[in-house]
């Protein structure tokens, strides 16, 4: 027969720390043995079962005191969390705006001279084809820096990850519709710097919505004297609109699996977010290269920078999991 | 020699910005535990006559133990009761002092020991 206090100090152990066990558990239960074992003796078994029944209030007591004495650094760390936050936003709309800027010099630097006014008109034309990179590595880059090395909360975990479901329906609605409109307003204006006068330029694949796009390629696939690789273009053109616009969500849950692991400086934070982008810049090349050239089907090449940040962030978690502390107080 | 001595007292003095305090069960367990020399958490339940819980005892002894005003040390499990063994709680010199400076206040102000 098990000793009285047993089976409360069986859970009692995967819910408390070894101190709490050692300190204010057993302790409690030592008390219990002996006085359930006086009780038994002088007053009968009713008395021995009441005096279990009261204990196991009293432990019950202790572990929501317990839990309540850890919450309240908990407590304080909301500040921290919401500051933690705020960090986040402040580094994500900061990163972004670097990065649009970045993007769209890149291009704008090679753009043929015209106009203060269409110089100005054709950078607006630029931001939206910078936004789908700009967001998901801006918002990684955010999370990153401004957690800092600290586990978020579940709760504050909860808010990253709706801020990320949000930015990649942003990111899906600039790539489907905004983009092609931009990028073809932007050559326009290109023919227009140059004096080329034209009634209306063909669309590239750039310029193509979603449906365009999927109508587009069910045209060439009927078109028996179809180029092989224009094919593949419009349709790797096609799915990386959906991958690029689900790659905020990915990247977020890469960035809080490397917090997960507690970076301890600063300079392993900055090494992380250089490997997340190099690692995505390089997929996308890679996808690209091997879906035009053939080697795997054009699908596959587009969601191939999401099937690697995936599963990086799946080791990454399931690395935290089994390093984890057991629940303390 | 003495100066010096003394400038380092000082020193010391100055590193303590909190006057320890004592809330109402830290005060009723260090009398107990000052009248009765050793008790444990269930007699220490027992002679507060109902004034401290079976539950909270427990708890309120462990964050005077870490604050340093009691000591505790555990005894062989009863050989024919078998089980845990029981850990058993004195005051410590510390504990002492405070209870002997917090009661005077208590008496002097007690609008500020409440």
């Amino acid at each position: 027969m098990r000793r009285p206090g047993a089976r409360l100090r069986a859970i009692a152990s995967r819910l408390c720390s070894a101190q709490t066990l050692e300190r204010v558990i057993d302790p409690l239960i030592a008390d219990l043995q002996l006085e359930h074992a006086d009780a038994t003796r002088q007053r009968g078994a009713w008395k021995g079962r009441w005096i279990r029944l009261v204990a196991a209030v009293a432990l019950f007591k202790v572990i929501v005191l317990c839990g309540g004495r850890a919450m309240m650094p908990l407590r304080d760390a909301r500040a921290d969390e919401h500051r933690a936050l705020v960090r986040t936003i402040g580094f994500s709309a900061a990163s972004m705006s670097v990065l649009a800027t970045l993007l769209v010099m890149v291009v704008w630097r090679n753009t043929p001279g015209g106009t203060h006014a269409l110089q100005a008109l054709m950078v607006a034309y630029l931001i939206p084809q910078a936004l789908p990179l700009a967001i998901p590595i801006g918002l990684t880059i955010g999370i990153l820096f401004g957690f800092r090395g600290h586990v978020p909360s579940a709760s504050s975990t909860r808010v990253v990850l709706t801020t990320a479901v949000s930015s990649s329906m942003i990111s899906f609605a600039v790539l489907v519709w905004l983009m092609p409109s931009a990028n073809q307003a932007y050559r326009q204006s290109v023919a227009e710097s140059q004096g080329i006068t034209l009634g209306h330029l063909r669309m590239g694949v750039n310029e193509m919505t979603l449906s365009e796009l999927n109508n587009q390629i069910d045209t060439e696939r009927r078109n028996s004297t179809a180029e092989p690789r224009f094919v593949r273009n419009l349709t790797f053109s096609y799915h990386q609109r959906w991958s690029l616009a689900s790659a905020t969500l990915l990247l977020a849950l890469f960035a809080l699996g490397v917090l997960a692991h507690r970076p301890p400086s600063r300079w392993i934070l900055g090494m992380a977010v250089i490997g997340a982008c190099s690692a995505y810049y390089a997929s996308i090349m890679l996808g690209r290269s091997v879906a035009l050239d053939g080697v795997v089907p054009a699908f596959v090449g587009a969601w191939l920078p999401n099937v690697v940040i995936g599963l990086l962030s799946m080791k990454l978690f399931e690395r935290a999991w089994h390093h984890r502390d057991p629940i303390a107080t | 020699m003495h100066r010096s001595l003394t400038m380092r007292k000082i020193e010391r003095m100055s590193d303590q910005t909190r006057l320890p305090r004592l809330s109402a069960k830290e005060s009723l367990i260090l009398e107990l535990l000052a009248r009765h020399a050793e008790l444990y958490g269930l007699q220490l339940v027992a002679e507060s006559k109902g004034r401290l819980k079976r539950g909270t005892v427990y708890v309120t002894l462990q964050r005077m133990e870490e604050k340093g005003y009691v000591a505790s040390r555990q005894e062989d499990a009863p050989p024919d009761v078998g089980g845990l063994p029981r850990r058993i709680y004195q005051p410590t010199a510390l504990g002492r002092r405070v209870l002997v400076v917090w009661t005077k206040a208590a008496r002097l102000m007690p609008e500020f020991a409440r």
